[in-house]
């Protein structure tokens, strides 16, 4: 019986809207319980007195498995020369690499920093064996990933042949079969258009070989999604990322949610790394910051949420994503070292080493659109913090990239630094917006958790939720986090003590128990009829189009080392 | 050795590769049958040295490495001047085990000399002994099948090649496989004869003999060896799962020692050429769908990959129609079987590609080429080449061992990814290597996302590194710098040149296999592992990197352990004995 | 100034590869001795200290500075790996054969193997100097894989008085390595800088990816790269020092990497390769 009893610290749990009050927190197999329920005597109590207490922290978005990041691996050894930890066993295996970690730094990473939920936001259908696979080996969190749709020609296929229920049953497998939590589109229909022409569309172009274009692909997944009754609807990557100019395209995806039918009051689309689609400015050197602009579109658009992708200036990063036609242009930028992998009626990924320099024009203008938004909107239920590891930053930075929200010092700090022909265009220094440490616990905890739909047992230390915990060891009442910035940051690198499913993992910031948590997936209900109709369909489909048979397709939960099903009624008529 | 003769005579090259034979013989009989000795103890000439030579049936071919005797068959595809060896025992006892710092021994490209003889063929024995293997007693037998019950099993995938056919019909009659239907030769012979010639119960070398242990001691006195070793390797993998692979690792990881896995002497060279530039790579179904012009380069998968072509390039695909459709071009040092089926041949100086490579690069960048043949190739051929290139819609390359062996061997492949990569300006191409074990792919992925290296990974200071050339299992073998080893489903003695081989008689051995590989020859502990994807479940990786579930189809022989159980059973044993257990 | 001499014996010869990265005059400097015995020492995995593996003779203090100090490893094996790794000052003597990653990030000082060396000697060095009077293995003075071209050996020289084998200079940005005997394949690949002077033969391919810098083979080349272009012919070169009495051809490139290196081939040992060359550059000056 394992029982713990976190005594006399601050509590921050904004579902429970608890905004740091002292509370006891009880935890009995794993799970948050009421403090009666736990006997004090054989419990392991902890005194967090003048510390922080906050439910484990969700990350929506940020690329920790699957092919690609393994091609980020192999392609950068010199990303691990110089960043090996040994390991101390049996409690901590060896960690290595710094853009492109091992499997174990990712997991004990985000472990020291009080994260226990990540999502993998990208994964071809048909290499997602490889993802679960390294997800399984990554440690102590627990996680979930987006499977890739927008350029999946069976979809394809089903819209233009305009069946809605039955491309809503074919994500339903989908999602089934390939284990995964959401619905990814990258550059939608781009990818495509990558593989036969070798490049990418905006949102109104004709995707090649098909009738439609990109608006068509956002807007009938984004009605599967709702039959589907996903709890996360659509994840989305705005076409032409990366290109000047693309905000508008950013604004004319967000106002597609207008167009979607949906079928329930939740958001509708979530657009990811909203800061590399926000580029307002017709080339690079007249770059500027579309960042009111879409602050002002998702005031009016309820029916969206963002992610930021923010940048981290002065930080080396791998840029990795499905979105394989920009890659090709960052490639011709940085002249480097590229990888690109086209992937048969799915997909495609490119990946090309990058580096943020805190001097250059183009690189300030992004770091300040990821700020702008989020400081803008001050909408932490519906803007949450990312960095699109490892493509704007690496995930170890978030609490820097947090202390720029809290702490006005921070920006002002770093805006001595950067590269001031672009700090004079941005309207960012004029901003004295400065989060609390509940609006950080909003947008680190329960809005990634109430965005997944996970919230009934994550995001929060009410009864009955999983016992993820992070204990920080800052006292908020003692010292002014906007002023003190440099100590918030210290406390939410290395938390003082984390708690995974009851279990102590982390002490004084080191991991102190290897242990691995579960994997989410989504199995929405598929009406029988169609459930026949759907087999031949695949039948013919796999034949014709891929290159392994439809039975190497399925994953079965026992090949996951802990699979968690996540039953969804759907809303699809037979 | 033959350090006696002078070298007066013009030295031969001397090319190894995969052959049919070579791998229906190994599959359905084990290497130590007549039948592998027939096929892989042989070598081919162009008929005009042979003549020239005055060879009868048989020559002595020796270099400063090694020297056997073989039996001679003329084959005029081999060009005069070059002799060409099945992989195999026979071909390392004069292959260079200089790696240049890639790995890579030189398994191709090598220098030797030929001589008419009428003394006896070098038989298996004879080379086991040259080596100092420790054991030359084998206990092969054949699993108990009988037969019952009969079934069908459909879309099952072969583990042999890295092509893992997954379309493959298996009819079993109680626990025996009778019919392969979708299968290539090799595969047939692989599952018919799964249950013989195996290693069925663990054994150690007590007094100079194999004796029969329970598992459990096996396993004891295997954790012992790992446990006492300074800097122990563990080597192999390619042939077994994913989660053999991560036990694999974690050895390593516990012991401070090294994991290495096959592709150090296949594909190695191709992970450091990505490490250098990136890849562009594409899977199956992209090329089925899309290329109109398909090169493969110094690789033959007629005869190593024998469902390779037909599966993707005579296949109609969405926007091309099948074979009529795609161009077919085959570059490599020899007329091989694949070359036949080719519309357009181009021949290579053995050990040039890089030059063709290069000056293919020349001409898509529009510079001049000045040199007045390129590896062999006319300068017309290169800019005609480059030419179909640039205007393919979408151009595919497959590579083998060809490039990656010989020569430039990782600047080979460092010059074809560039050459891809700018084609990308003109055209959509990919690259892709012929992975020859059907999971060796996978064992650079799990190395990758465990390590952050592909392969040859150290953990002597507690961490994991990769210094080419010096943590690699081919440099640690040959140089001796390793006191102990596991080895995993593979089979060192009969892919390694002999300077490697030799090192494992004079350290402690330990083996799992299913069958009596030439490297249980050398084994202090043999522990006997089941076949994944015949009786044991489990994922690998396909050469596009397509992970595929292989199906369990009939039960391991009774006591016997699928490899990811045994490995896991192992660390289990050697974290008790080195203490690094939670209390 | 007074040198301070430490002779380390093995006590028994390594059976695998060992790593002595800290037996350094830098570690040892101000050290009592029975400290230098503590210094750390890698046998394969096992971590241990430098008298378990060695007998070490030496003055009971060490001098403060690292220059006064030389270091002796009165037994060589091909096992012994990292001598010198990062040193700053003083000497290491090996008095036999050393193993991999010799001098590896090297920025002062001097190091001697009198027998032979293994891959990466030199490796990443940034100043000092190495001689070997053997033979050395691969990446002399090179850089890890992956790395940009420029990160192998940024200054400092290389001399070797054997052979040395394939990828010399590896990626090197400045500096100068002398190689008495042959060379293998690739000499000089990724160059961005520095001087590679190679008195013998060298294998297959000197040059390729360079992008400056000067490679020069004194003897037979097995193959020239395509992606040279042939610039002219000089009766007799001195670089560093170091001349020679015949004639060079000079060829640039390499082009596909837009490089502006210099490649010298002795002429008459490769006649029969140059001789093509000779007459392009002949056709071009009469135009």
């Amino acid at each position: 019986m394992n029982e713990i009893l976190i005594k006399n610290g601050f509590v921050y749990d904004p579902i429970n809207g608890i905004n740091g009050e002292v509370l006891d927190i009880a935890v009995r197999d794993g799970r948050i319980v009421d403090p009666s329920r736990v006997d004090p005597s054989r419990a392991l109590v902890i005194d967090a007195k003048g510390k922080v207490v906050m439910p484990g922290g969700i990350d929506i978005h940020s690329h920790i498995a699957g092919p690609k990041v393994n091609i980020g691996r192999l392609m950068r050894p010199e990303d691990h020369y110089l960043t090996n930890k040994p390991h101390k066993l049996p409690h901590r295996r060896a960690e290595t690499g710094l853009t492109v970690p091992n499997v174990f730094r990712i997991g004990y990473e985000y472990a020291r920093m009080g994260y226990t939920l990540v999502v993998e936001p990208a994964t071809p259908p048909i290499k997602t064996r490889h993802t679960h696979e390294e997800l399984d080996d990554i440690p102590i969190i627990d996680k979930a990933a987006f499977v890739l749709v927008d350029s999946n020609w069976l979809a394809l296929d089903l819209i233009t042949e305009g069946s809605r229920e039955f491309l809503a049953a074919y994500f339903a497998w989908l999602l089934s079969v390939t284990k995964t939590y959401s619905l990814k589109l990258v550059d939608p229909g781009s990818d495509v258009a990558w593989i036969l022409t070798g490049r990418g569309i905006d949102i109104d172009d004709q995707i090649p070989s098909y009738n439609i274009t990109p608006r068509d692909v956002v807007r009938e997944m984004g009605n599967a999604a709702q039959l589907l009754n996903l709890p996360h609807k659509l994840h989305i990557h705005c076409n032409r990322l990366g290109y000047p100019g693309n905000y508008l395209t950013t604004l004319k995806t967000m106002d597609i949610a207008k167009d979607i039918s949906r079928l329930s009051e939740a958001p509708a689309l979530h657009i990811t790394h909203v800061q590399f689609t926000g580029y307002k400015g017709d080339s690079w050197s007249t770059l500027e910051s579309g960042g009111e602009d879409i602050a002002k579109a998702l005031k009016i658009n309820k029916y969206v949420t963002l992610d930021l992708g923010q940048v981290i200036l002065g930080r080396s990063a791998t840029t990795m994503t499905a979105d394989a036609p920009f890659e090709y242009v960052l490639y011709h930028l940085t002249r480097w070292k590229w990888a690109n992998a086209d992937t048969e009626v799915e997909s495609a990924a490119g990946i090309v080493p990058y580096s943020y320099k805190k001097r250059s024009y183009v690189n300030t203008i992004q770091w300040v659109i990821g700020l702008e938004i989020a400081l803008l909107t001050r909408d932490p239920w519906r803007v949450v913090p990312t960095t699109d590891h490892p493509n704007a930053g690496l995930f170890k930075d978030y609490p820097i990239l947090l202390s720029w929200l809290i702490s006005r010092k921070a920006r002002e700090e770093l805006m001595k630094d950067v590269n001031q022909r672009a700090l004079r265009k941005a309207i960012l220094p004029s901003l004295d917006t400065e989060f609390s440490l509940y609006e950080i616990a909003i947008m680190t905890r329960a809005a990634p958790a109430k965005l997944l739909g996970l919230d009934k047992f994550k995001g929060h230390l009410g009864v009955g939720a999983d016992a993820d915990i992070a204990i920080y060891d800052i006292d908020p009442k003692e010292l002014d986090l906007s002023r003190n910035y440099e100590k918030f940051v210290k406390a939410f690198k290395k938390a003082w003590l984390v708690i995974k499913n009851g279990e102590i993992v982390v002490r004084n910031g080191e991991i102190v128990k290897t242990i691995y948590g579960k994997t989410y997936y989504a199995e929405p209900s598929i009406p029988e009829e169609l459930r026949k109709e759907l087999d031949v369909f695949l039948r013919k489909k796999f034949k014709e189009y891929y290159s392994v048979s439809l039975d190497s397709f399925y994953i079965r939960d026992h090949e996951l080392r802990n699979p968690v099903k996540i039953p969804i009624e759907t809303k699809i008529k037979g | 050795m033959s350090e006696t003769k002078t070298h007066g005579e013009k030295a031969f090259v001397l090319n190894t590769g995969r052959s049919l034979m070579q791998g229906i013989s190994m599959e359905a009989e084990s290497k130590w049958s007549e039948k592998y000795f027939n096929a892989v103890a042989i070598a081919e000439m162009n008929p005009s040295d042979i003549a020239k030579l005055g060879i009868t049936d048989r020559a002595r071919i020796y270099n400063e490495n090694g020297s056997v005797v073989l039996r001679i068959r003329p084959n005029s595809n081999v060009p005069a001047g070059e002799i060409y060896i099945p992989m195999g025992p026979w071909a390392n006892m004069l292959t260079d085990p200089v790696t240049d710092g890639t790995g890579m021994p030189r398994l191709k490209g090598t220098k030797v000399f030929v001589e008419q003889t009428n003394e006896p063929l070098t038989s298996l024995i004879d080379i086991l002994k040259e080596l100092g293997a420790k054991n030359l007693e084998i206990h092969m037998e054949d699993a108990p099948v009988k037969t019952g019950e009969r079934r069908t099993v459909e879309n099952v995938v072969c583990p042999f090649c890295g092509d893992l056919c997954d379309h493959l019909i298996i009819e079993i009659d109680g626990n025996m496989i009778v019919k392969n239907t979708g299968g290539c030769a090799i595969s047939s012979a692989k599952f018919l004869n799964y249950h013989k010639h195996r290693v069925l119960k663990p054994y150690l070398r007590h007094q100079g003999k194999l004796i029969e242990v329970s598992l459990d001691e096996a396993l004891d006195k295997a954790a012992e060896i790992l446990a006492n070793s300074k800097y122990p390797l563990i080597f192999g993998l390619a042939s077994t799962d994913i989660e053999a692979n991560r036990y694999a690792v974690e050895l390593a990881e516990l012991t401070h020692g090294v994991v290495d896995n096959t592709s150090v002497f296949c594909h190695g060279p191709t992970a450091l050429a990505v490490q250098e530039a990136g890849a562009v790579r594409y899977t199956f179904g992209v090329a089925i769908h899309l290329a109109d012009l398909v090169i493969f380069w110094g690789c033959n998968p007629l005869e190593a990959h024998p469902n390779h072509v037909a599966r993707i390039v005579l296949r109609e695909g969405r926007f091309i129609k099948g074979r009529k459709s795609r161009k077919i071009i085959v570059i490599d040092t020899r007329r091989t079987p694949t070359a036949n089926l080719a519309d357009l041949f181009i021949q290579v100086e053995p050990g040039r590609d890089y030059e063709l490579i290069t000056a293919l690069r020349m001409a898509i960048k529009d510079l001049d080429i000045e040199a007045p043949s390129v590896a062999g190739v006319p300068k017309e051929k290169v800019l005609e080449l480059a030419e179909m290139m640039k205007t393919a819609k979408y151009g595919v390359i497959f590579f083998g061992l060809g490039l990656t062996m010989t020569g430039a061997k990782y600047k080979n492949i460092v010059a074809a990814i560039k050459l891809v990569q700018e084609l990308n300006e003109w055209t959509k191409f990919g690259l892709l290597p012929m992975r020859g074990h059907y999971n060796v792919a996978g064992s650079n992925q799990v190395s990758l996302w465990a390590t952050g290296y592909p392969y040859a990974v150290d953990y002597a200071r507690g961490f994991p590194r990769m210094i080419i050339g010096v943590t690699s299992a081919t440099d640690l073998l040959a140089n001796g710098d390793v006191d102990a080893a596991l080895i995993i489903a593979s089979d060192p003695v009969a892919h390694l040149p002999r300077k490697a081989a030799e090192h494992l008689s004079r350290i402690p051995v330990i083996v799992i296999d299913a069958k009596w590989s030439l490297t249980t020859a050398f084994a202090d502990v043999i522990i006997p592992g089941a076949y994944v994807g015949i009786e044991c479940e489990g994922s690998a990786y396909r050469m596009d990197e397509v992970p595929i579930r292989l199906k369990k189809l009939v039960d391991p022989p009774p006591g016997i352990l699928c490899d990811s159980e045994v490995l896991r059973r192992l660390v289990e044993k050697v974290k008790l004995k080195k203490g690094v257990v939670y209390e | 100034m007074s040198i301070a001499t430490f002779s380390l014996y093995f006590k028994t010869k390594p059976v695998v590869l060992i790593d002595v990265r800290h037996i350094t005059p830098d570690e040892i400097a101000g050290r009592n001795l029975s400290d230098v015995k503590n210094i750390t020492v890698w046998d394969g995995g096992r971590k241990t200290s430098l008298s378990d593996l060695f007998d070490i003779n030496g003055p009971e203090k060490a001098p403060v500075n690292p220059e006064q100090i030389v270091v002796v490893f009165e037994t060589g094996s091909s096992k012994l790996c990292f001598v010198g790794y990062r040193m700053s000052n003083g000497k290491i003597i090996v008095k036999g054969d050393a193993g991999h990653l010799v001098g590896y990030k090297m920025k002062g000082g001097s190091i001697v193997v009198e027998g032979n060396a293994r891959d990466y000697v030199g490796a990443k060095m940034k100043n000092g100097s190495i001689e070997i009077r053997g033979n050395v293995g691969h990446r002399l003075g090179g850089k890890l894989l992956g790395e940009k071209p420029g990160k192998g050996m940024k200054g400092g020289t290389i001399i070797v008085h054997g052979n040395a084998g394939s990828d010399v200079g590896f990626g090197m940005e400045k500096g100068l390595i002398i190689v008495e005997g042959n060379t293998g394949n690739l000499t000089g690949s990724d160059i961005m800088g520095g001087t590679i002077i190679v008195k013998g033969n060298s294998g297959l391919y000197p040059g390729v990816g360079m992008t400056g810098g000067r490679v020069i083979i004194g003897g037979r080349v097995e193959a020239i790269p395509p992606s040279f272009y042939a610039d002219s012919i000089v009766p007799s070169i001195s670089i560093r020092g170091i001349k020679f009495d015949k004639p060079f051809m000079l060829f640039l490139g390499d082009v596909t990497a837009g490089g502006r290196g210099l490649l010298y081939l002795s002429y008459e040992d490769n006649k029969e390769q140059l001789d093509y060359y000779r007459l392009l550059i002949e056709d071009g000056a009469d135009i």
